[in-house]
């Protein structure tokens, strides 16, 4: 059998669905250094549901602001612009894929392994004292999108690869790469290049695996690839992978963290982890 | 509740001294600056993950097995798996036990 084309795999995406435009009005504003936060609250009003969970994001756990925050302004100068904007785009991308049928995977179930793996960057992050923790959330969620490119585009062929790797003990990501010739991973940088996304993110997502490929964005890639690991072991959550994937212990060195330091990684994970399902997940 | 670590900010800045008793208006300073979590002196709450097993001796051997599956194609020697798989193990044998 001849292997696919990445390229035109992608296309199949692309060609139905598109980031909604409310990302796009968001990133011209932010590119345009004269918008003020009052003038992206404009913006952000227009989207009623997307109004509706900025307010319950500035008001949730997530950001421990003392007092009620009532207006989308207000919560623009909480969050932050730079967040807001990664928030916007995580809303924005889950939007798209719920458009999707549903066929070898639940949504629901694909979406919790990678909140949970967003959530993990982002406490391994704070542990690292790093200032933009919301990137690092999105990276993590944004790290398996590949994988429904190939639900979507090559459901009969995942199908065989998910029995297949339970029957003889294999990785998937493995067996893609060995049946497609490239891996979910791969795939979904490209997806993200298509959209002509950051390149911190189209870096994470195709090296999440193989961390030591990055070139540019290396503690970003070797966050992501350990909190796939963490939420692979300790949350719900399936993106069809069974087995939990081995560690390059080389990005584990460059996070610079203890190993002692996994205990409160886990109950920190859990604590935000329900938060951040109900942000991405309701309606 | 009495401090028995320092508490900083992200950025290094000594917020608050280990030793330091602490009351309302420290944790709102905390919330001020995004702390989500202290240390403070006293003994770790106790359900105890040895009366759990010591009660069904079956969720250790079970949960033992279930490890070798699940983390078959790491490295289990590595202290970050190492760790990680305690703390697997533990939270499996407690989710069994409540179950029960």
């Amino acid at each position: 059998m001849s292997q696919p084309n990445p390229q035109r795999l992608i296309a199949g995406v692309t060609q139905v669905a598109s980031l909604p435009e409310i990302y796009m009005k968001v990133e011209m504003a932010m590119g345009n250094a004269r918008s003020s936060s009052k003038y992206l609250a404009g913006i952000l009003s227009e989207d009623t549901a997307l109004t509706a969970r900025i307010l319950r994001l500035a008001n949730s756990s997530f950001f421990s602001f003392p007092g009620k925050i009532d207006t989308v302004a207000q919560a623009v100068t909480v969050i932050g612009t730079r967040q807001l904007r990664e928030i916007v785009l995580a809303s924005s991308i889950v939007a798209v894929f719920k458009e999707m049928p549903e066929g070898l995977v639940d949504m629901q179930t694909f979406w919790r392994h990678s909140i949970a793996c967003g959530v993990a960057c982002r406490v391994i992050s704070t542990h690292r004292r790093e200032t933009n923790v919301e990137s690092a959330f999105v990276s993590g969620l944004l790290h398996d999108i590949g994988r429904l490119v190939l639900y979507k585009e090559k459901p009969v062929e995942m199908g065989e690869l998910i029995n297949r790797c339970l029957e003889r003990e294999e990785l998937l990501y493995k067996a893609e790469k060995e049946h497609f010739g490239f891996d979910h991973a791969l795939l979904g940088g490209l997806l993200l290049k298509e959209w002509k996304l950051p390149a911190r993110l189209i870096e994470t997502t195709a090296c999440h695996h193989a961390p030591e490929r990055a070139k540019e964005f290396v503690i970003e890639t070797a966050t992501v690839h350990v909190g796939d690991i963490l939420a692979n072991a300790l949350q719900s959550g399936d993106s069809g992978e069974r087995y939990v994937p081995p560690l390059a212990t080389k990005a584990w060195k460059i996070l610079g963290l203890e190993a002692g330091a996994v205990g409160s990684i886990a109950s920190e994970l859990d604590k935000q982890y329900s938060v951040a399902v109900e942000f991405v997940l309701s309606e | 509740m009495i401090l028995s670590a320092d508490v900083k900010e992200r950025g290094g800045r000594m917020l608050l001294k280990s030793g330091v008793e602490l009351t309302e208006k420290h944790l709102k300073v905390f919330k001020t600056w995004g702390i989500t979590r202290v240390e403070v002196e006293g003994e770790e709450s106790v359900t105890s993950l040895q009366e759990v097993i010591d009660a069904h001796p079956e969720l250790q051997l079970e949960a033992e097995s279930a490890v070798k599956e699940h983390f078959m194609h790491v490295d289990v020697e590595h202290p970050f798996f190492s760790e990680l798989i305690e703390l697997w193990i533990a939270r499996r044998v407690k989710r069994r036990a409540a179950e029960i």
